[in-house]
């Protein structure tokens, strides 16, 4: 039986809604009975874009220079056992998407951040696409697939 | 709408609620996942054990809970002025990159004063899908990221006091 469920939220970039994104991709992904290591291994990479986009790519701001509400989408679907996660700001953008993605690099070294969000996006999940547009924004496309067969699968046929 | 919590996982601290299915999606009931309020809310306490001070952090830090974590860690660092400091993950159910930051940043000023950091952390349960022991979320993070090279790690409380204070 095929089993399909999507869902899309956007909400301010304020660091309490990291909890909130968490929340919501896993609402959508409990349903496929994943174990708990791939639950948790999703939480953390939405955990990690989410968060990257409110420090980086909004610069911590809630509000940009025209006095609008700076806004992430995520879009979470799921069918059968894949998991396909956008998420999405329309903050600042990156340069270069090659070094950004360079493990320990961080933008912000004044805040005490460990520059290693990319490099547990890349290990956590089995496929990521970043595009980026500089003072456009941020999308970043993830996948995993849910029923702990991800090494057995290419890259491609993700 | 009646919601009744059925289950108590194990895995955090969140409740698994059944809701009556929705009409469009006849059969199975739709499962939801409802965090009870403690685990949103960081908790995070301080005791002292001669000369270390033990942090227990419990619930969930991501960004938004590291920056308030980090105040009240470095107000008490400075308060207390012991010289050892042992950090107790063992009820924390979640960690991201946020994480690494703060601990990294407090075992740089534990250092400088001439001390030493330790990390508790509950041995994981975790299974990969062959059922062989495999790292939690949380401990390929800390593995990633080094902090197991400047940080010794305890499995409990006891083991910790003994192996620092020594």
């Amino acid at each position: 039986m095929e089993s399909k469920n999507f869902v899309s939220v956007e909400f301010p970039a304020l660091s309490e809604n990291e909890a909130l994104a968490r929340s919501v991709v896993s609402s959508v992904v409990i349903p496929a009975d994943p174990t708990v290591e791939i639950l948790s291994d999703i939480r953390t990479a939405v955990s990690e874009a989410v968060t990257n986009s409110i420090i980086h790519g909004y610069k911590g701001k809630c509000k940009n220079a025209r006095g609008n509400v700076n806004v992430i989408k995520i879009k979470c679907v799921r069918k059968d056992y894949m998991l396909d996660l956008y998420v999405e700001d329309f903050g600042c953008g990156i340069e270069d998407i090659e070094k950004a993605m360079q493990p320990l690099y961080t933008s912000a070294p004044e805040l005490e951040r460990s520059g290693l969000g990319f490099t547990v996006m890349e290990s956590f999940m089995d496929y990521i696409d970043v595009e980026s547009e500089v003072g456009k924004g941020t999308r970043i496309h993830m996948k995993k697939l849910l029923n702990g067969a991800s090494d057995a699968v290419s890259v491609e046929e993700l | 709408m009646i919601i009744f919590p059925v289950l108590y996982s194990n895995f955090g601290k969140y409740f698994i609620i059944i809701t009556p299915a929705p009409p469009s999606n006849k059969g199975a009931p739709a499962l939801a996942i409802y965090y009870s309020q403690e685990v949103i809310v960081t908790d995070i306490m301080f005791y002292r054990s001669g000369n270390i001070l033990v942090i227990k952090v419990a619930g969930e830090l991501d960004h938004h809970s590291a920056d308030t974590a980090r105040r009240s860690m470095d107000r008490e660092i400075m308060k207390i002025q012991t010289k050892h400091v042992v950090f107790d993950f063992s009820d924390l159910s979640f960690m991201d990159s946020s994480g690494i930051g703060m601990l990294m940043g407090r075992y740089r000023e534990v250092k400088m004063l001439g001390g030493n950091s330790g990390i508790i952390l509950k041995r994981s349960e975790a299974r990969d899908r062959y059922g062989m022991p495999a790292l939690s979320s949380m401990e390929r993070i800390l593995d990633m990221s080094g902090v197991f090279k400047c940080m010794t790690r305890f499995d409990n409380l006891e083991t910790a006091v003994a192996g620092i204070g020594g």
